[in-house]
């Protein structure tokens, strides 16, 4: 792909990460300790909520960072791998922290509608950490497409010359 | 609208084996969960608690890196 397709592409994976890695989570962390979702059981076990919301915005920046130099490389670069590994060692943490959480449930009631929900979160994260160690596995995968073919190269040419 | 015979017995088969898979990939994945979170409490202590600085300066050598690394490799194919 030519380079000035590629840096659209690492604008707008950039622009997508900051929603899926900062705004996303500040705003249902906020939006789920502030009142319109009373959680019922809800265990925090560093420091504080605020405190929590800051390290997951501090990783998610990084994970833009990250996104954007991982789709500005081209395949088979080998930049690529490398900025993958540390995307998928930022994911890893990311979750790592959403399980401190233990949202178990989110209990939504209302008496004037009648209405009483409960809403199993904690699936919702494993869900995302599976996804996390499905990247792990693609990520290792993607070293080994792009630094062994290189050796065998390296060995034809040898025996070439 | 009562649900066919042999899809009732398909699913007396299915919904046991399907529990098993449950029950034993269950422990697998809240041990892998407890991997990530430690990994997390050990980047947390290096981080500082105050400000973004530290992490806007990692995203910023980031996309540096990005765009440093993307200009050379295309500089070497144009070669």
């Amino acid at each position: 792909m030519k380079l000035w397709l590629r840096a659209i592409l690492a604008l707008v994976a950039a622009v997508a990460s900051y929603g899926f890695y900062v705004y996303l989570p500040e705003y249902m962390l906020v939006l789920s300790s502030t009142m319109p979702l009373p959680i019922a059981d809800a265990t925090i076990t560093i420091g504080s909520f605020t405190e929590l919301v800051f390290y997951i915005k501090s990783i998610g920046f990084m994970i833009v960072g990250v996104s954007f130099a991982h789709s500005l490389s081209e395949k088979g670069d080998t930049a690529k791998p490398i900025f993958h590994l540390f995307r998928v060692l930022l994911k890893i943490i990311f979750y790592g922290l959403f399980i401190f959480v233990e949202f178990s449930v989110i209990e939504v009631a209302s008496v004037t509608y009648g209405l009483y929900m409960s809403i199993d979160i904690t699936v919702l994260i494993y869900f995302m950490m599976g996804g996390v160690v499905l990247d792990l596995i693609l990520t290792i995968l993607d070293f080994f497409i792009t630094f062994l073919p290189k050796k065998s190269e390296d060995k034809a040419m040898g025996e070439d010359f | 609208m009562a649900l066919p015979e042999w899809l009732v017995n398909a699913f007396n088969v299915v919904t046991p084996l399907v529990e098993w898979v449950i029950v034993l990939v269950t422990p697998i994945y809240i041990a892998i969960g407890g991997i990530f979170a430690s990994i997390a409490l050990m980047f947390i202590r290096i981080l500082p608690s105050d400000s973004y600085v530290l992490s806007w300066i990692v995203m910023g050598a980031f996309i540096v890196l990005g765009i440093v690394f993307a200009v050379l490799a295309e500089k070497k194919r144009n070669e």
